[in-house]
């Protein structure tokens, strides 16, 4: 559609302004796009990370991050449902983590015991796949500088008990704004005073043979005062608790809808505006007897063409913006399947920003030509 | 040249399989109420293959309103209008756009060129609008733009093309898909005398080689020594109506 191109192309100015333009619409989309999926992921990371295929927690428990908590011998009374294989503990609170320098902070200390799966970090003593060092920590990798670890071991207190940090993890940023601690179940326990009859999520592996849904649902009915899920379904309620009831979810996914009207509004004003100047052009190409849909694929043309290369700039400047991001949002998501995802969007806003144009064009009196 | 030199096959020498164009009993009016114009009354006319028929009259004649019902770009109030036999009355607006764009071919005193386009691609559109570009219309584009001595000015944007080369890049555009028709509005009310006559000596030689019809609507009377026919409205109604060799 080289009239298409050629209309476009021909006020250059406009054409960069309408293409700046949906660059910073795509930006928007596919950063918030990247901040939500993050979000998303992170909201759930501590779930998805255990190998257990069931969970057991207090009832209405929304997340991982606020739990209840419940008897200790939840965990007997699962190994003697059928079709499970074993079970292990998990438990998390906030608690004052003291750095080396003194200064104290709020952090999100996790315990858990080495059967939660082999990719839970946990301070495991060197040589042993299931034994935890006692008195151990391990924290994320994006939070040494804000604990001031600047090497390890480094020595710590946990609400004043005396603890140190011997390694670090990554991709367990904590999207609360309070690190995310890890270490073994029994310290872990201690550090946040959990009562010994008491726990917080029992983990359990099903059997070989058995499946995830079956040894749910007779968990469920063994202990039905409690809340029973498997790992994708508790991974699931997190992720929907965090969106959608927190608002935290809704605001991000706010900014990138803003982003979706900003380009339709820049492309629609942009659209209009060449199709108004070239207004005796569509009724030329109506008089010379080009179809309505002929006159339709010219705008399309002309909206998409912007829309391409806008999308593309967009996501030229957005990796490099992302990554830098990453430096203060450890958990947003860098994957380059978000900006292909924004192409969608981008060309239903170039589509939905040509309709006005369409229809201008379209009722345009091709008589119209034969007026001087 | 004379009116009478010009003179070819009428409409009353109709070829079989040669085109046709014809009104009969056509009545149009604008707006309604006290503000209701008679813009053609009750005007038949018929036009000959190989026929350069000029209409001209003051303005408000309803010189163009004619043009548009014979270029089917306007419905009558009542009447025929007959382009290769197809009454563009009774057609949809769908099926008169596809008359109009397999039977006419338009030239407009504005040019009506596409600005951001070179001449080449001007009327290369025409092709598109038709269906797509091929090798085929490239070398017919070419070949016209050639004909009207424009084969160095294909790449020239309208705005680099003076009068008169934009006419005749409108010309080759009506001519690309070959229409057994062509409407022209005041081809040469733009253009100095030269160019206007050069444009009038184009459309003559192609009406008359090509054994196309010609309607040019015109205030020049130096279209007198061009038109085989001549026909004169005078509010709305034809006034005269005859052959260059009557």
């Amino acid at each position: 559609m080289r009239l298409a191109w050629n209309n476009i192309a021909f006020d250059r100015i406009r054409f960069a302004v309408t293409v700046l333009g949906i660059a910073a619409a795509v930006f928007l989309m596919v950063f918030q796009g990247s901040i939500l999926l993050g979000f998303v992921r992170a909201a759930s990371k501590v779930i998805d990370s255990t190998s257990a295929e069931v969970w057991i927690a207090g009832r209405g428990v929304n997340c991982f991050e606020f739990p209840v908590e419940i008897e200790r011998q939840v965990g007997e009374i699962a190994m003697s449902v059928p079709g499970v294989a074993s079970t292990s503990r998990i438990c998390t609170r906030a608690v004052q983590f003291q750095k080396a320098n003194g200064d104290q902070q709020l952090v999100s200390l996790i315990g858990a015991e080495s059967q939660a799966g082999p990719m839970f970090p946990v301070p495991r003593i060197a040589g042993s796949a299931s034994a935890a060092e006692p008195d151990t920590l391990l924290i994320d990798e994006s939070n040494s500088q804000s604990l001031r670890i600047q090497r390890v071991p480094a020595d710590v207190e946990i609400n004043n008990l005396r603890a140190r940090v011997v390694g670090s993890t990554t991709g367990f940023s904590s999207f609360l704004g309070s690190p995310y601690v890890f270490a073994g179940y029994a310290d872990a326990a201690r550090y946040m005073q959990l009562r010994p009859g008491n726990t917080m999520f029992v983990l359990v592996r099903v059997a070989p043979g058995s499946t995830a849904a079956v040894v749910k649902d007779a968990l469920q009915k063994r202990l039905p005062n409690l809340d029973v899920w498997t790992r994708d379904e508790f991974a699931m309620r997190a992720r929907s608790y965090w969106l959608s009831q927190t608002g935290a979810g809704g605001a991000i996914l706010i900014a990138s809808i803003l982003g979706f009207f900003i380009g339709l509004t820049i492309v629609s004003q942009s659209t209009y505006a060449t199709t108004m100047e070239n207004i005796e052009e569509f009724a030329t190409l109506k008089a010379i007897g080009a179809t309505n849909w002929f006159i339709r694929r010219v705008i399309l043309s002309q909206s998409c063409m912007c829309g391409v290369v806008g999308y593309a700039l967009g996501v030229l400047i957005t990796g490099p913006l992302v990554n830098a991001a990453s430096g203060s949002i450890p958990w947003v998501a860098k994957t380059s399947w978000v900006a292909g995802f924004a192409l969608g969007p981008t060309i239903v806003m170039c589509v939905l920003a040509s309709l006005v144009s369409v229809r201008t064009a379209l009722s345009v009196e091709p008589a119209k030509v034969f007026r001087a | 040249m004379t009116l009478t030199e010009t003179g070819t096959a009428g409409a009353g020498a109709r070829v079989a399989g040669a085109p046709s164009l014809s009104v009969e009993a056509l009545n149009v009016h604008y707006g309604e109420g006290a503000a209701r114009v008679r813009a053609l009354t009750d005007v038949s006319l018929e036009f000959g293959a190989g026929e350069l028929s000029l209409i001209m009259g003051p303005s408000g004649s309803g010189k163009t309103t004619l043009l548009s019902i014979l270029g089917c770009l306007l419905r009558a109030d009542s009447g025929r209008v007959l382009v290769n036999g197809a009454d563009a009355g009774l057609l949809s607006e769908v099926r008169r756009t596809g008359l109009r764009r397999r039977n006419v071919g338009f030239v407009f005193q504005a040019f009506r060129l596409f600005h951001s386009l070179s001449a080449f691609d001007n009327v290369m559109v025409a092709a598109e609008v038709a269906g797509g570009r091929s090798d085929s219309s490239r070398r017919r584009a070419l070949e016209l733009l050639e004909s009207f001595g424009l084969q160095d000015k294909l790449h020239l944007k309208p705005s680099a093309l003076s009068g008169g080369e934009k006419q005749r890049v409108a010309i080759a555009r009506a001519l690309l898909p070959d229409p057994p028709i062509l409407l022209a509005d005041e081809p040469t009310a733009s253009l100095d005398s030269d160019a206007g006559r050069e444009i009038s000596e184009i459309l003559l030689r192609i009406t008359q080689d090509r054994r196309h019809i010609a309607v040019v609507v015109s205030h020049d009377p130096r279209w007198t020594d061009f038109a085989s026919r001549k026909v004169v409205l005078r509010d709305g109604r034809v006034v005269e109506n005859r052959r260059a060799d009557q």
